[in-house]
């Protein structure tokens, strides 16, 4: 399934943000209420702020003083841009990479809420958690796509020590490569929920729960609107191990 | 690098002067380097793993796709080693892109 590239490079240093208005609105407000979560002591942001010493205690507290302010200082900063252009029509290079943490801030948060894992199955429709989990696989593809257009930035890069014989990987781990499309297994658009399905997640603590179906994605967007189907052009199965997925949670 | 500079939340120095008293408790041999191991985790995706070991360490694709592997099929995959400090601003920058990263010393 072909799919737009949502962040195009326009020749002039700049990425053509290719997105509707509904998901405009999304990633406008998304990141403004998750910004009281990233915080150290907020459990609901402990995937946030990894253990650096998981066997020594002093070790972890001196490192947690020396880079915690920072770490929350830079997740906050870049979920704070993807708020303030998330209206614009380009964003440069340093706005894209912010878009990439804020978009991995956004995914630890809500992937930690659902308690995700690897396999995890798409809920049917009705299921309480159909709407986040819809939410957190849009975040997926959405920043994949900014992985994929910054990875083709990157220089070649080294493999000095890279060993003959590479011995894991292969065809069989069903990932496509960075060249690969993403399958169609998830949703380009962001989903909604409407007023009964607001979703606060186990710990309740998403603040306002899953934003309301952002108005102005009517039937355009595919979307079915509240207490509808799932997104439009969503198969009825999750990407299989053999989907060639570049985008498979790990 | 992807373009070195212009992501200024990579380059914050964050390794701390260790006295010699804690380094004395905890490198009983300090000529042994020190591990970063990045551990398998269902959030993150492939292809952002990937990226980011290109971006912060400048692995080519080949490499990074490798280590990728490594930490997707076996769980865990040491990234890069050195010095303390060296190794824990490593762990700070894996951090501030949400890999679940740890120190150890080397056996």
């Amino acid at each position: 399934m072909l799919r737009r590239r949502r962040f195009a490079p326009d020749g002039r240093g700049r990425f053509r943000v290719q997105l509707r208005v509904s998901e405009r609105q999304l990633l406008g407000r998304l990141p403004t209420e998750a910004l009281a979560l990233v915080d150290v002591d907020n459990p609901a942001g402990r995937r946030l702020f990894p253990v650096a010493y998981p066997q020594d205690e002093v070790a972890e507290a001196e490192y947690k003083l020396t880079v915690g302010s920072e770490l929350v200082r830079s997740r906050r900063a870049a979920l704070q841009t993807l708020a303030e252009t998330a209206g614009q029509p380009s964003i440069d290079h340093g706005e894209l990479e912010q878009w990439l943490i804020a978009l991995e801030t956004l995914r630890l948060l809500l992937g930690t809420q659902l308690d995700v894992t690897e396999d995890m199955a798409l809920p049917h429709t009705g299921d309480p958690r159909a709407v986040p989990v819809a939410l957190y696989h849009y975040l997926s593809g959405l920043q994949d796509d900014a992985v994929q257009t910054l990875s083709a930035l990157l220089p070649p890069g080294t493999d000095d020590d890279l060993p003959d014989g590479d011995d894991c990987g292969g065809p069989d781990t069903g990932w496509a490569g960075p060249g690969g499309s993403w399958p169609g297994g998830v949703p380009d658009h962001p989903p909604g929920s409407g007023p009964d399905t607001g979703w606060a997640g186990p710990g309740g603590s998403w603040p306002g729960g899953v934003p309301d179906h952002p108005p102005g994605s009517g039937p355009d967007t595919g979307w079915a609107g509240p207490g509808g189907s799932w997104p439009g052009g969503v198969p009825d199965h999750p990407p299989g191990p053999d989907a060639g997925d570049p985008g498979k949670e790990r | 690098m992807t373009t070195p500079g212009t992501t200024t939340t990579t380059d914050t120095p964050v390794a701390p002067e260790r006295s010699r008293e804690q380094a004395d408790q905890t490198d009983e041999r300090p000529d042994r380097p020190w591990l970063v191991v990045v551990w398998n985790d269902p959030v993150n995706l492939m292809s952002y793993v990937t990226f980011v070991f290109q971006k912060l360490f400048g692995f080519s694709q080949a490499k990074a796709t490798r280590l990728m592997l490594d930490v997707h099929h076996k769980g865990r995959a040491v990234v890069s080693s050195g010095p303390r400090e060296r190794a824990e601003l490593d762990v700070f920058r894996l951090h501030e892109h949400g890999l679940w990263a740890t120190l150890e010393q080397a056996s």
